[in-house]
C-alpha cells in the first residue's frame, strides 16, 4: 500500500512536471505574439453600455445587424476565427433567416474578428483544466 | 403578439442589458436593477421570480443557469432551475389551458387525435418522478478552442418532481403502426426572427425511449402549474437524455416512422462526431460523421459548501450534491483533496426513482492548514466514470462531464 503509494506520487510528480514544462513551453511561444498584443489590446478597449460590445466605427453596423434578434451576449460570449464567424453567418443566414449583409459583411467580418476570436482569450486557454479563478472567499461556519 | 414585441423592443434598451455589460457576465437580478427601470414584470412570471444568484448568460433569448451552490436540494425549486430557450416563449396572456390542445399524428399513427388537457387529466392515470433535465451543452466553457453555443458553466441540470401523464399511454389510447421509429415534438414558441412559419426547435427520441415509464407530457412542477419559462401549460419531461428532448409548450407529437428531422435535430445540433476528433479539428457535418447524442453521461456536483469557504475552527469539513448518470444509476461517488491522487469513498443514496438524481455526502478531514481544492467523481452501473481533465472535444462542446471542483481554505 505504501510503496504504492510512493509510486504514485512519484508518478504524478513527472506527470506534473511534465505538464509545467509543456504548458510554459505553449505560454513563451504565445507570449510574444497573441498574448501580450491581446492583453495591451485589452487594456485599452471601450465597452458600449448598451450592447456590451468593443466601441469601434464598426460597432453601428454590427449593432445594427446583430442585436435584432438576439442579444450581443452571445456575441461577446463567442471566440471564433475569421473562418468560424463565417461559418456562423451562413448558417445563420441558411437556418435562422438572417439577411445578406451585402458590403457590410467584410467589416462586419474585420470587427469580429479583431475583438472575437479565439486568440483574443488568455493563456488559460493553453491548460486542459485551468486553476481555479475568481474565487470569493468567506467565512464558513 | 404586437405586445409582447415591443415589450420586448423596450427591454433591448433596458438595464438588463446595459447591466450585463456592466458586471460582464453575471446579472444579480433583483439587488442591481436600479429602482427607475421596472424590466422584471417583462420577463414574465417565472423569471421574476428567479433566485437573484441565477447567472443570465443571453436575455434573448433567455438562457440563465444556476451556481452549483443553488442546487443543494434534492428536489430542485423552480427558482432554481436553468432555463434555455431556442426562441421566445409563447405571449404569456395567448396561454389558455382550458383550450390548450395536444395532437398526436404522424406517419405512424393509427388515426390522428386531439385532447384537451382535461382530457388528458381525466382519461389517463397522472404519474410523478423526479426527472434530471440537463442541457447537452452544459459545461460547455470548459473546451478549448472554444465551442459555439451559449457558455455554460455547470449548472444548467435540475432535477425537479414533474407531474402528468405517460405518454406510452396516451399512444397506446391513439394505437400505434409497427413501422414507428421516432417521436418528435412541435411547440407554440417563437422563432427569433418573429417568422410566424419558421418552427425554433422539434426534437425527439426514439420510440423505445418514448415509451418508457418514465417520459411524461406533464403540466406540474414541483406541485404547481408550470411556470411559462419551463414551457406551459404542457410539456415533454424525458430524463436523462439532454435537454431539449423535453419540449416545451408542447402542442403535437408527430409518430414518425423515420429519425425525426426537425429543426436542430440534424447537422451538428445536438450530435458529436461518430469518431473522436482533435481538439478544434472541423468535421464536415455529414450524416455519418455525427451521431445523435442519446444518454447524458455520469456527472456530480458539489452543492455544499459553496466553493470559497474559509475554515477557521475546524479542519473537517462536511461536503455534499448530486450525482446523475443519464439512464444509467451513479454506483459509486468518490471525493479528493490532492488533485486525484488519493481518492475517499463517499456515501450515497439510491435516487428516488429512475432517473432521479442521486445525492452523495462526504467528511473530510484537511492533514493541515493551506489552500485545497475538493474533486467529486462520480461512477456509474457500467463502471465509467468522470475525467477530471477537458473530455473528448466537439464542434458544439457537448458533453463535458469533466469533474467539478470548488476551492477550500484552511486557516486554523
Ligand atoms: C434573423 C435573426 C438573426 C440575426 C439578425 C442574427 N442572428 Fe445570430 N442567431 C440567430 C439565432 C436564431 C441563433 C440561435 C440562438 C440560440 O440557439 O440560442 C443565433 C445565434 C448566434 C450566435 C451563437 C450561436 C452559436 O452557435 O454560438 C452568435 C455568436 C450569433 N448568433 C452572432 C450573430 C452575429 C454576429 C450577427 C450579425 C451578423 C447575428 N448573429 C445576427 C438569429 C439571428
Amino acid at each position: 500500500m505504501n510503496v504504492r503509494r510512493v509510486t504514485l506520487a512519484v508518478a504524478a510528480f513527472f506527470v506534473i512536471a511534465m505538464g509545467i514544462t509543456c504548458v510554459s513551453d505553449l505560454r513563451n511561444d504565445q507570449t510574444t505574439t497573441d498574448t501580450t498584443a491581446t492583453t495591451s489590446l485589452v487594456d485599452t478597449l471601450n465597452y458600449d453600455p448598451h450592447s456590451g460590445l468593443v466601441v469601434d466605427t464598426t460597432l453601428g453596423l454590427v449593432v445594427a445587424n446583430c442585436s435584432g434578434c438576439h442579444s450581443t451576449e452571445l456575441i461577446r460570449k463567442s471566440r471564433f476565427t475569421r473562418d468560424g464567424w463565417i461559418a456562423k453567418i451562413r448558417w445563420m443566414q441558411k437556418e435562422q433567416n438572417l439577411w445578406d449583409l451585402g458590403k457590410n459583411e467584410k467589416s462586419i467580418l474585420d470587427y469580429l474578428e479583431k475583438y472575437y476570436s479565439p486568440s483574443s482569450l488568455d493563456a488559460r486557454a493553453q491548460m486542459r483544466r485551468e486553476p481555479l479563478d475568481d474565487i470569493q472567499w468567506y467565512d464558513y461556519q | 403578439m404586437n405586445d409582447y414585441h415591443n415589450r420586448r423592443g423596450f427591454l433591448k434598451k433596458s438595464a438588463i442589458t446595459t447591466l450585463a455589460s456592466l458586471v460582464g457576465t453575471k446579472i444579480m437580478f433583483a439587488e442591481n436593477i436600479p429602482a427607475r427601470v421596472t424590466p422584471l414584470p417583462l420577463l414574465s412570471d417565472s423569471v421574476d421570480g428567479k433566485d437573484p444568484e441565477m447567472t443570465v448568460l443571453s436575455d434573448r433569448p433567455m438562457n440563465m443557469e444556476a451556481p452549483a451552490h443553488l442546487l443543494d436540494d434534492p428536489v430542485t425549486p423552480i427558482n432554481k432551475m436553468f432555463i434555455r430557450n431556442n426562441g421566445l416563449p409563447p405571449v404569456k396572456e395567448s396561454i389558455d389551458r382550458s383550450a390548450w390542445t395536444l395532437t398526436i399524428d404522424g406517419e405512424s399513427v393509427k388515426q390522428k387525435r386531439t385532447y384537451t388537457i382535461s382530457e388528458l387529466k381525466q382519461r389517463f392515470k397522472p404519474h410523478t418522478y423526479q426527472l434530471v433535465l440537463e442541457c447537452g451543452g452544459n459545461g460547455r466553457s470548459g473546451y478549448y478552442p472554444p465551442a459555439s453555443g451559449n457558455q455554460w458553466s455547470q449548472g444548467a441540470v435540475h432535477c425537479a418532481a414533474w407531474t402528468g401523464i405517460r405518454l406510452k399511454d396516451i399512444l397506446a389510447d391513439v394505437g400505434l403502426k409497427d413501422n414507428a421509429v421516432y417521436i418528435g415534438y412541435y411547440g407554440k414558441d417563437i422563432h427569433l426572427s418573429r417568422d410566424a412559419k419558421k418552427v425554433v426547435i422539434s426534437r425527439g427520441v426514439p420510440i423505445k425511449k418514448a415509451l418508457e415509464d418514465e417520459t411524461l407530457i406533464a403540466w406540474a412542477v414541483n406541485g404547481d402549474d408550470i411556470p411559462l419559462f419551463h414551457g406551459a401549460p404542457l410539456r415533454l419531461v424525458i430524463g436523462g437524455w439532454p435537454a431539449s428532448v423535453s419540449g416545451k409548450w408542447l402542442h403535437t407529437i408527430s409518430v414518425r416512422n423515420i429519425v425525426h428531422d426537425g429543426p436542430k435535430m440534424g447537422g451538428s445540433s445536438y450530435r458529436v462526431p461518430v469518431i473522436p476528433v482533435q481538439p478544434g479539428e472541423k468535421v464536415e457535418e455529414t450524416e455519418e460523421n455525427f451521431r445523435i447524442i442519446e444518454s447524458m453521461p455520469v456527472k456530480s456536483l458539489i452543492t455544499h459548501p459553496k466553493s470559497g469557504a474559509v475554515l477557521s475552527s475546524n479542519r473537517s469539513l462536511s461536503v455534499r450534491g448530486h450525482a446523475w448518470a443519464g439512464d444509467l444509476e451513479v454506483t459509486e461517488v468518490n471525493v479528493s483533496i490532492d488533485y486525484g491522487c488519493t481518492w475517499q469513498k463517499a456515501n450515497l443514496s439510491a435516487p428516488k426513482n429512475r432517473l432521479a438524481w442521486q445525492q452523495w455526502s462526504a467528511k473530510i478531514d484537511f492533514p493541515q492548514n493551506g489552500y485545497y481544492e475538493i474533486w467529486v467523481k462520480a461512477t456509474d452501473s457500467k463502471g465509467v466514470s468522470q475525467p477530471m481533465v477537458m473530455p473528448q472535444w466537439n464542434p458544439k462542446g457537448y458533453l463535458n462531464n469533466a469533474c467539478h471542483r470548488i476551492a477550500v481554505k484552511v486557516v486554523v
